[in-house]
């Protein structure tokens, strides 16, 4: 797109754009784009911008704007200069940083730096600044030959403007940007309807009831109007018990497994109530809800899980230490060999897998003990919401599509009332209650994500851009502290504000942007990152193997979940020298079947062993014979004996901190239960088949029978998969691209319907490639990965150019291309083939198009045949030209200190700093 | 153990080996036999396999034999063995000592446990306990193995089993400490491939383009008379006699002179490999060798300079003095700079190695587990060693300079660099062959030690001369896969082949130190080549992701920040099940690519069926359905090779000319077609002979698709004409707009707004037949001539001065400056009318309007970041010609001493020109760093007359 960027462009510039940018201060063309409703606020000229990760005696010289909504920083190299369509993101360009973004401003000198705080304003001549950003960026301006005067009206704008007092000094109210087209494939849960339809999509409707006590927000200031909560509990008894919890939040329904157990969260009670009878009452309400009235498991989070000050200091350490690039390119070679302790030391892993592993703990509750979980916190909007949101993707495939995992965070997050205002630091008063767990939970999507690279529809730029997105204040989903203040806001400003602060103000009304509306950010082939072609063959072969009732004994996906050495499978090791990994699939089960000797580990070799067998072998070394099948009404001889207030049995204290794996000492029965994972994967004995039936069209993916036990084995959710021709997600100009079809029923599966003469043409169910109804994410720390493509790509030092993961994205997306188009044309020769056969005189529909297409690498660089184009490692946003003077304007000024003799006698083991000419990638 | 005495019995063994083939179809179910990686094939290695009930029928064995391979013989045996598994706890079974393995069968679980482990890869085995010793599983022994784990066997102190295996093991681990051969030589397999003629040096130098005008290839050292530890061929300068080569011989260490690596195809610059010089503490000089290394200077024409890289740290080199050792001095290689790599010499490697293998075996310690890796700095010795390639190959490829490359001895640090830079230099050795030339030429044939680095069949397992240098190679290479996933064509399975197989002593390739020793033990004739197994599996090596097309040509350069290196635990951690890989991708797209082909397969032969009913059928209808089906084949190629990433583009929202062009013919051809087809269904009702109209038909749209392609060549044969014209017509200023394709005209308003776009990039992405819209494409060519529309009385001047408006630039590897962007003189009272000047191929050049005598004058201000000097040539290229034939008129070179510096170098001169002389600056130096705001580098041209 950006590839003809008129750098040569006199007819519209004239003559004088080409005088040297100091010469003239008010430069007509070095203007900021501004959105409707910004206004500029303070603006000097002739201010250089460094490179980051550089040594900073060069800059490239522009003008630099700060507006209400964001500083811009403007000179003839950036791309105003060109074609504003060439910027990848509409809102934001390059040398753009949103206000929100700014975590802190530094003053520097020379080697010294000092912060600067909010609200302050300097008086001093300050030459150069440094912008540290919540997105890890770091922007340096120096202001030397800048106009006198000028930098002090601009630094103070800044500091005055990042750290608004109030919410209402948000752009978001003052942009007036037209509202969001309505995202219509995915649910908001700000009503009742949305909320209805999910607990029937769950299949909750016999113990579960959409609420609305909450009208006008009257219960709780934080909960949404409709909430969920247990058939039995009457309104008045909601109500009434919701005075003893904090922040008047009772437990809320979050999801529900097919076997009826759901994740409940709820707030403590408050400290001053002494008496636990509300909460109990509570509980036992949840408790019968559940079909076989199990006690549900109560997990409190304010005890097993860091707090919320400890992840804001790791996210800072791991910013400050090893991800931002506040360095200069010296010092930054200089620590790079301690990178890895450094991150150790950040924390930020272990409570990355912390997350993860207690989401893997709520699933083995559900899923295992067919018990339901509590998840208890103060208030139950923070990390409840990690946890909950975590246990839903690992365990419902529908969140795993793009709208899905929308629509969840739109029910965990923004409705059901995380302080995102708080969390985020929107408002300066509430500076020191940040806690970055939104990028916590992104961060674990992630490495969820990079263990199934299969599984999910969104790809990691998908997962970049919606970090990229949370500090835009254009969009008002990640402004809020609860869908109260969000309803106020777009409707009663007034009201509100007399209502919040008595003060007096204009009335704003807010016009509500959604941040799911990516066709306001981005370009359509961008959008189109955002798919992960790998999933459409992942919804291929759930729909084929569903249809087709294959058998569980062809299906081999193990093979990849576990290494290909345990030495006790080592029977095909073939002399010992070389890995043979198909062989170990078939060995798995009888591997476990030997250790454990429980002849019903044969029958889980769909899915269910994929499961089970990772952490069945997780287990293995401490605890070789102890697991067994596991015992279902473990979780209720534990009634009663739960020491303390309540009878209800909860898991607290630090579970996670010595031991791998091992659960808390008191807790023996669950901890049995976690070393002995073993997931007969919902099994027709687990629900009545009257459910399965009825569920059949609308979730359930029936594997067909086992040969020896007959019995059948079914996945939850696969449905919403869709079978071959009518996988919708199309990406055509000026139409929005994210669609996903729910509606379309199985027989609509053409070449199932008519299968070839042999049976079946596309081999879907031969393939080796998984299909998880579950996923059994690793959650030790040696799991644990950095994701390089967030937090380093401000580092141009570190990308990769031409490497990484971008060239594979792109071969598998041609790779799918080729696939889905062969499918329809092989779908267009059975149409002929049977009209033939027919001797239809009707004519035939053929449409010789696949339904569905992945951006390729001639979509995404129009212009420019492949091999010109050196994609960056970090971001396929981001391109790198043959010409580096286009895209990368800054990233000329760097002068390579590889060739500067100068350095080689003390580099030492530091490594080249190398910043290729990109001519020298490619051969003409 | 076994019911049968195995050992003399050969026959048997053979049988079962027949059916290897078979078994290794069914190799899950454990009760079938399964012999040796390496014999079988594996190609269905990603793919399920079918369970085949393949098992052994022979009645006469009560227990599964022990699979042998040809050539092994059981040694030893012993029952009622523990296997203490340091993960599922102890295993009960029979034990098995061949001459090539140990073999451990568990007898009390179904499917049986197997453990199958070659004995080469024993580095050493102890006892555990004594007679004294008391509880369970306490005496036995224990295998310390060098792929990084050990391996601990409990026996019965009653039936006095351990002392016979102990002796046997320690007899067929360490053959060569008894006196007996390695396994290799008793390995007799037959492959399809001969992996010995693999490689070819001299073959391999004439890839390289050698012997050529500064090189030539010698056989001095046939006899390995010179040097023991080179090969036979070497490649030397042209200029160095054979008798000066023995005398630099004698000056560098054990006689390992400089002698040819890899010669860049384009630049010349090269890359040499020795040892280190024998200076010693007094500083002795050898004036050949000083005039030796002023050769390989003199063989690169592009650079004054030679890079010598030494491996080694500094305090390490100069250490080395006292041995005799050194380094070369600057004073006495006077055009030579002096580099230390800082990589850590054997035993520092082989300590971090032992810390690699606490951390990953038998537990991995959770918590601290980063920490644990970056204690053992071996990803620091990693990054040490990536960095010194990149260095090595930014020298090579950047700055066209020759580098020469040594450490101690140059066989272990030098091969690491030498072999890495190549392969990120040169995109065949990425490939599954080229990197078996790789590893025969900079690892075998150079003489890296693997006898003793490795130390085979050797039970001196402390011995000092044991190091992974070259399993620190192949890590190199896997994180520099792991950054360019696509660019190699062998998988990670390739390279853990090829450690596996490094101590298994099953194959001759990796056994004895230098080539004169292979030559000596007839390793080719005696032993099988491991490249002969890999060559003839390669399905299984063979990398899915692997693009050639897009990634293949460049160089590449990875980043060596432990921030992107890691732990392989694919392979460290192998043995451990709590570390699991990642979801391989790699194998996804291989099921991707697999299912592919076959849906291609499937649909021609839907098709050709569906042809043939056609040609049976009658009806009219099927015959509308074939013309339909042939247009949409005609119109839209669906799919095409995966390489280009060119498959039909379904966003249309950019086209271009051309392609617009070829679709409106596409659609005048279809619709052709269509109405073709309808009257054919019209003459088909009407008459009998339809079948032979259906051949008719498929001819012609053959014919026509030939057409198409004909007129596709027309139209860029006509656009090629039109910039011509626009050449002639330059003067023309409003005409100039269009003269070409219909389709222009609408873009002709927008095109003076948009800018100017040059006519070269413009024609380069015509070519290229996108479907988009190219919004700035553009036919304002005579970016001046808007100036001088409106003035006729002025006095006209033909005159231009171009500049640049950013900070720096790099050029690339042509060294010509481009983008240059005319500077006007304001035109305040219409007095004086610059004349049209055209810019042309990246606005690099200037297209002289007219014949006359013209004043040149340029500056090129270039950043002095090395004691280098800044030169540039003016150069004229006349109209038609081609750039070699282009001519100096001018040049200019300056130079400075001080570092950090601005060179400034300006020239003028005065020329006659032809009309269509192309003038250009053009850098002799590659990618240098030219400051290019106003007024530091310009290029002006004023015609005088």
């Amino acid at each position: 797109m950006s590839s003809f960027k008129t750098y040569v462009d006199i007819t519209e510039h004239g003559s004088e754009d080409y005088e040297w940018v100091i010469n003239d201060e008010d430069h007509p063309k070095l203007e900021p784009r501004l959105l409707p409703g910004e206004v500029v606020v303070a603006s000097a000229s002739n201010v250089l911008k460094f490179a980051s990760v550089s040594n900073r005696k060069h800059g490239i010289s522009g003008c630099l704007y700060v507006t209400n909504f964001k500083i811009a920083f403007v000179s003839t190299t950036s791309n105003y200069a060109g074609n504003p369509k060439d910027e990848r993101n509409k809102l934001l360009s390059q040398n753009e940083v949103c206000l929100a973004n700014i975590d802190q401003i530094y003053q520097v000198n020379g080697e010294r730096r000092k912060k600067l705080l909010p609200g302050t304003s300097i008086i001093t001549n300050v030459k150069t600044i440094q912008i540290v950003c919540k997105d890890f960026s770091v922007h340096s301006y120096s202001f030397k030959f800048c106009p006198v005067g000028f930098h002090k009206t601009v630094i103070n704008a800044i500091l005055h403007h990042s750290f608004p007092k109030r919410i209402e000094l948000l752009f978001c109210f003052e942009c007036t940007l037209p509202p969001t087209q309505t995202v219509h494939e995915m649910q908001f849960f700000t009503n009742g309807h949305d909320w209805e339809s999910e607990v029937e999509r769950c299949h909750c409707n016999e113990g579960w009831r959409v609420c609305s006590a909450n009208e006008n927000y009257q219960l709780s200031a934080s909960l949404p109007q409709a909430f969920v909560v247990p058939r039995s509990l009457s309104d008045n008894q909601i109500l009434k018990a919701s005075k003893h919890f904090m922040g008047n939040r009772p437990p809320v329904w979050c999801w529900g497994h097919i076997n009826k157990c759901v994740i409940v969260r709820m707030a403590v009670l408050h400290t001053f109530i002494t008496d636990t009878q509300q909460e109990s009452i509570m509980l036992e309400h949840v408790r019968k809800s559940h079909p076989n009235l199990r006690e549900p498991l109560i997990l409190e989070l304010d005890k097993s899980m860091p707090t919320l000050a400890e992840i804001h200091a790791s996210w800072c350490k791991l910013r400050d230490s090893s991800c931002c690039p506040l360095d200069n390119i010296q010092k930054f070679w200089e620590n790079d060999s301690r990178s890895l302790s450094l991150i150790n030391g950040s924390r930020w892993p272990h409570h990355v897998m912390i997350c993860l592993r207690m989401a893997n703990r709520v699933v083995e509750a559900i899923s295992q003990h067919q018990v339901s979980v509590v998840l208890q916190e103060t208030e139950s909007r923070d990390l409840s919401a990690v946890i909950s949101s975590l246990a839903q993707l690992i365990m419902d495939p529908h969140f795993r599509t793009i709208n899905g995992f929308q629509s969840l965070v739109q029910k965990e997050w923004v409705t059901l009332g995380h302080a995102f205002t708080k969390r985020f630091g929107r408002i300066s008063e509430y500076e020191n209650q940040q806690s970055p767990l939104f990028q916590l939970f992104l961060d674990c999507v992630w490495q969820m994500q990079h263990q199934f690279p299969m599984s999910f529809e969104f790809s990691e730029t998908y997962l970049t851009s919606l970090w990229d997105s949370l500090h835009n204040t254009v969009f008002d989903t990640f402004s809020f502290d609860s869908d109260r203040i969000r309803h106020l806001t777009s409707t009663q400003p007034q009201q509100q504000q007399q209502q919040q602060d008595g003060e007096q103000g204009s009335p704003v009304a807010l016009i509500s942007r959604s941040v799911w509306d990516w066709s306001s950010q981005f370009h359509d082939v961008d959008i189109g990152l955002f798919l992960n072609p790998l999933f459409s063959i992942t919804c291929r072969v759930a729909a084929y193997r569903q249809r087709k009732g294959i058998p569980a004994a062809n299906y081999h996906n193990v093979n990849n979940l576990v290494p290909r050495w345990i030495p006790g499978l080592s029977s095909h090791n073939d002399g010992g020298s070389r890995p043979r990994r198909n062989s170990i699939s078939g060995s798995i089960s009888a591997l476990r079947a030997t250790e454990y000797g429980a002849a019903e580990n044969k029958k889980t070799d769909t899915l269910g062993r994929s499961w089970g067998s990772r952490f069945g072998l997780a287990a293995l070394p401490e605890h070789g014979n102890s697991v067994g099948t596991l015992s279902r009404a473990s979780s209720n001889e534990g009634a009663g004996s739960g020491g303390g207030s309540s009878r209800w049995k909860r898991i607290r204290g630090a579970l996670f901190h010595s031991h791998g794996r091992s659960f808390s000492p008191h807790q023996q029965k669950i901890s049995s239960i976690e070393e002995g994972m073993e997931m007969p994967l919902m099994s027709s004995s687990h629900h009545d088949t009257s459910a399965v039936t009825y569920r059949a069209s609308r979730g359930i993916v029936d594997l067909g029978q086992h040969p020896q036990t007959q019995q059948r084995w079914t996945v939850y959710g696969a449905a919403v998969y869709d079978p071959i021709p009518s996988y919708p997600i199309k990406l055509e100009p000026n139409k929005k691209p994210l669609k996903l079809d729910l509606g379309k029923e199985w027989e609509e599966f053409k070449p199932g319907k008519d299968p070839g003469p042999d049976g079946g043409d596309i081999p879907y169910h031969e393939l080796d490639w998984p299909v998880y109804s579950m996923l059994p994410v690793a959650d030790s720390f040696v799991d644990f990965r950095l994701w390089s493509q967030c937090y380093l790509r401000w580092i141009p030092v570190l990308d990769v150019r031409g490497g990484g993961h971008p060239p594979v994205y792109f071969h598998q997306c041609a790779l799918v291309n080729d696939i889905l188009s062969l499918e329809s044309q092989l779908d267009k020769l059975h149409q002929c083939q049977l009209q033939h056969d027919l001797s239809n005189n009707g004519e035939a529909d053929i449409s010789s198009s696949p339904s569905q297409r992945f951006v390729t690498m001639s979509d995404h660089s129009p212009g420019q045949p492949g091999s010109q184009v050196t994609l960056s490692s970090f971001h396929p946003f981001v391109q790198q030209q043959n010409d580096s003077a286009l895209s990368f304007g800054e990233w000329e000024i760097v002068p390579s200190p590889v060739i500067s003799g100068s350095t080689f006698r003390s580099t030492g083991n530091r490594a080249v700093e190398a910043e290729f000419d990109s001519d020298s990638f490619v051969t003409d | 153990m076994e019911g049968r005495n195995h050992s003399s019995d050969s026959l048997a063994s053979n049988s079962s080996n027949s059916k290897l083939g078979r078994d290794s179809a069914s190799s899950s179910r454990g009760s079938a036999v399964k012999s040796l990686s390496s014999s079988t094939s594996a190609s269905n290695e990603y793919f399920p396999d079918f369970d085949s009930k393949v098992t052994i029928k022979e009645p006469s064995i009560v227990d599964s034999p022990t699979p042998l391979l040809t050539g092994e013989k059981i040694q030893g045996a012993a029952r009622d063995v523990t296997y203490l598994c340091p993960f599922i706890g102890p295993v009960r079974g029979a034990l098995t000592v061949t001459n090539y393995k140990i073999y451990f069968r568990s007898s009390d679980r179904e499917p049986p446990f197997i453990l199958d482990v070659p004995l080469g890869v024993v580095s050493r085995i102890e006892k555990m306990g004594g007679a004294s010793s008391r509880g369970e599983n306490s005496y036995g022994i224990e295998l310390i193995c060098k792929d990084l784990r050990n391996l601990r066997f409990a026996h019965k102190q009653e039936n006095h089993s351990r002392r016979n295996v102990f002796e046997k093991l320690q007899q067929h681990a360490f053959p060569l400490s008894h006196r007996m051969g390695l396994f290799a030589f008793e390995f007799k397999e037959e492959y399809p491939e001969n992996g010995w003629t693999m490689y070819e040096p001299v073959a391999e130098l004439k890839r390289q383009g050698l012997p050529n005008e500064s090189w030539r290839i010698t056989k001095l050292n046939e006899n390995y008379d010179i040097c023991d530890s080179y090969p036979a061929v070497w490649a030397v300068p042209a200029a160095a006699t054979d008798e000066e080569l023995r005398y630099v011989a004698s000056f560098r260490s054990r006689g390992r002179l400089p002698v040819l690596s890899w010669i860049h195809p384009e630049s010349q610059a090269t890359i040499t490999r020795c040892s280190q010089p024998l200076v010693g503490v007094s500083g002795k000089r050898s004036r050949d060798d000083e005039r030796y290394v002023q050769l390989i200077l003199d063989a690169n024409a592009q650079s004054h300079k030679l890079f010598i890289m030494d491996a080694r740290p500094s305090v390490n080199a100069v250490a080395n003095k006292a041995k005799g050792g050194g380094y070369e001095s600057e004073d006495a290689y006077q055009n030579a700079e002096l580099v230390f790599m800082d990589i850590h010499n054997i035993h520092v490697m082989r300590e971090s190695l032992r810390k690699i293998k606490e951390i990953c075996f038998p537990t991995v310690d959770d918590v601290h587990w980063l920490s644990a890796i970056e204690s053992t700095h071996w990803l620091e010795h990693i990054k040490c060693i990536l960095s010194g390639a990149v260095r090595i190959v930014d020298k090579v490829e950047n700055h066209r300079t020759s580098v020469m490359v040594h450490c101690s001895d140059g066989w272990d640090r030098t091969a690491q660099l030498t072999a890495i830079a190549l392969l990120l230099l040169d995109p065949y050795y990425r490939t599954l062959r080229g990197f078996q030339v790789i590893i025969e030429k900079e690892w075998l044939s150079f003489g890296h030690k693997f006898a003793q680095r490795i130390g085979h069949g050797d039970d001196r397992h402390s011995d000092a001369d044991r190091s992974p240098v070259f399993l620190q190679f192949i890590d190199c290479v896997w994180q520099v896969t792991r950054q360019f996933p696509s660019a190699f064509e062998f998988n990670e399975h390739f390279l853990i082949t090829i450690l596996d197989h490094l101590y298994s002593c099953l194959f001759g390739t990796f056994l004895f130190n230098t080539e004169q020793q292979r030559m000596k033990e007839d390793v080719k004739q005696q032993t099988v080549s491991l490249w002969s197994f890999i060559n003839s599996h390669t399905d299984e090596f063979i990398n899915p992701l692997y693009c050639a097309a897009y990634v293949e040509q460049h160089v590449l350069f990875p980043v060596a920040s432990l921030r992107q290196l890691r732990l392989w635990t694919n392979y460290y951690c192998r043995w451990n099940p709590r570390v699991r890989p990642q979801e391989p991708i790699a194998a996804r797209s291989r099921v991707l690519v697999s299912l592919r082909s076959h849906l291609q397969r499937r649909v021609q032969e839907l098709q050709k069926e569906l042809d043939a009913r056609l040609a049976r059928g009658t009806t009219a209808v099927s015959q509308s359905n074939e013309g339909r089906s042939t247009a949409a084949r005609v119109s839209s190629p669906i799919y095409r090779t995966i390489g280009d990433y060119e498959i039909g583009a379904k966003w249309q929202w950019k086209f271009n000319t051309s392609t617009i062009s070829t679709h409106l013919l596409t659609a005048s051809l279809l619709s052709l077609l269509f109405m073709f087809a309808i009257g054919l269904t019209f003459f088909g009702i009407q008459s009998s002979r339809l079948s032979q109209k259906q051949a008719e038909l498929t001819n012609l749209s053959l014919a026509i698709i030939q057409i198409q392609t004909e007129v596709q060549m027309e139209l860029k044969e006509l656009k090629n004409l039109r910039e011509e014209m626009n050449i002639a017509l330059y003067s023309n200023a409003d005409s100039s707009g269009d003269n070409g394709d219909i389709i222009n005209n609408r873009e002709k308003r927008s095109d003076y707004n948009k800018g100017s776009q040059n006519n070269n990039q413009r024609s380069k992405t015509s070519k290229k037949s996108k479907r988009k819209r190219d919004e700035n494409s553009t036919t304002n060519n005579d970016v001046l001539s808007k100036h001088s529309s409106n003035t006729k009385h002025a006095p006209k001047v033909t005159a231009v001065h171009l500049e640049r408006n950013v900070d720096f630039v790099t050029t690339g590897s042509s060294g010509i400056i481009n983008r240059w962007h005319p500077q006007y003189w304001a035109p305040a009272n219409n007095s004086l009318v610059v004349e049209n000047l055209k810019l042309e191929d990246n606005n690099s050049s200037l297209v002289i309007p007219s014949t006359g005598l013209y004043l040149i004058y340029a500056q090129v201000l270039c950043y002095a970041a090395t004691k280098d000097n800044n030169s540039y040539e003016v150069r004229v290229i006349s109209q038609g010609a081609t750039s070699s034939q282009s001519k100096i008129i001018a040049q200019c070179s300056a130079g400075t001493t001080i570092l950090d510096n601005d060179i400034t170098c300006y020239t003028s001169v005065a020329q006659m020109l032809q009309v269509n002389d192309r003038v250009y600056l053009q850098q002799i130096q590659k990618n240098r760093h030219l400051l290019m705001s106003m007024g530091r580098s310009f290029l002006g041209i004023v015609k005088l007359i």
